[in-house]
């Protein structure tokens, strides 16, 4: 009877130990999408805002470990209000568009061999029912979509950034 | 008087009980700790694949990633492209498996592979670029300079290389090259651990 106390102790401890182990290893992704979207949203000055940077410069207040060969056009989506569309020209090279959820998967990408020039999608809250490969359904309400273009040379960057700025990402159906 | 505690009775009881809660909430902060320090790490097993001393995620992105490669996907590679997009390969090390440190100078050196096109980055310990305005931080297969072989190099370190194209570093600690290859084909994704890869040299160190 005296022993049970220290082995209750022992017990709870382990267990405490591995649940807590388990938590956190499941909530990194989730944290960290959430401090890269607050990144972006505060970037772009609020959700569902397409905006993009300088190929090559610090991004440090932005997204680690970016390319810099890349043009990224990003827009933190927030689809609490309702669906979210994007759209804009696609570049003449290497093009993606990617949706990330709030864990960080990636579960929708579109290229530019899949365009015809342009590209024109919607975003759907979780739980919708996508009709066409032009709609993707976000397992979270907030998410990022990223764009990236691929640059061989500075001499490229003035026409990337002219279809970063072409490109939109704004709410379907905006308040009244 | 006697000095030991009485743990019988209410009191006892509520003692044990507290103590036994601090014990656990003590336990769960640990784990906390103890996930975080260990996501910083290669987890291992099917989802990465080595390459010498270069590794690359096969499960990059994608949703069938276990928790403990998706945590460490997330603290080294956020927002990553699936693999029929973007192979990632990535290093801290040099050819003889020592972290690469800037306070030394070193050379990457490499051929073609096969991909529609490459680059090769250099990040800080923060995983960002180094801050240094109007230099490159990456070289790729359009720009970098090859010689009559095809084959490249590229210095990286704090002290200018007018012989090769240089990515100029801050001596602030460690850093970590990424070796992106897009629209790879079906050779590379289909001998990860083999493919040819850019060796790097440690040439010097202060």
């Amino acid at each position: 009877m005296r022993l049970m106390y220290p082995i209750a102790c022992l017990v709870a401890g382990g267990i405490s130990v591995f649940a807590g182990f388990q938590w956190k290893t499941h909530t990194i992704p989730y944290d960290i999408m959430g401090q890269q979207i607050g990144r972006l949203y505060a970037g772009a000055g609020g959700y569902n805002q397409a905006n993009y940077g300088m190929p090559g410069k610090n991004l440090k207040l932005q997204i680690e470990k970016a390319n810099p060969e890349i043009q990224s056009v990003y827009c933190a989506y927030d689809l609490s209000a309702g669906p979210v569309r994007a759209s804009g020209p696609v570049w003449d090279g290497y093009w993606s568009l990617s949706l990330y959820q709030a864990n960080s998967d990636n579960y929708y990408i579109l290229t530019n061999s899949e365009t015809d020039g342009r590209f024109d999608i919607t975003i759907l809250p979780p739980g919708s029912e996508a009709e066409s490969k032009d709609e993707a359904v976000s397992p979270s309400s907030k998410g990022i979509l990223l764009i990236r273009m691929f640059l061989g040379s500075a001499d490229a960057i003035p026409a990337a950034r002219e279809a970063a700025a072409q490109t939109k990402c704004e709410l379907l159906r905006p308040p009244a | 008087m006697s000095s030991n505690i009485d743990l019988s009775g209410v009191a006892g009881f509520l003692l044990k009980g507290a103590g036994l809660s601090i014990l656990i909430a003590a336990g769960f902060y640990a784990g906390s700790v103890l996930a975080w320090s260990e996501s910083a790490k290669s987890p291992g097993g099917d989802g990465i694949v080595y390459n010498g001393i270069w590794f690359t995620s096969t499960f990059a992105g994608s949703a069938d990633q276990s928790s403990e490669l998706r945590a460490y996907v997330a603290r080294t590679g956020i927002l990553a492209l699936a693999q029929s997009e973007v192979l990632y390969y990535q290093t801290g090390l040099d050819d003889e498996g020592r972290p690469l440190e800037t306070r030394c100078q070193y050379q990457v050196r490499g051929g073609s592979f096969d991909s529609d096109w490459w680059s090769l980055a250099v990040y800080d310990d923060t995983n960002h670029y180094f801050p240094i305005p109007g230099v490159p931080a990456s070289f790729n297969s359009v720009n970098v300079p090859v010689d009559e072989d095809g084959r490249w190099t590229i210095a990286v370190g704090t002290r200018e290389d007018a012989d090769h194209a240089w990515v100029p570093i801050l001596d602030t600690g460690g850093f970590n090259l990424l070796l992106r290859l897009y629209r790879p084909g079906e050779d590379v994704r289909g001998d990860l651990a083999d493919a040819e890869m850019p060796t790097i040299r440690r040439l010097s160190c202060d």
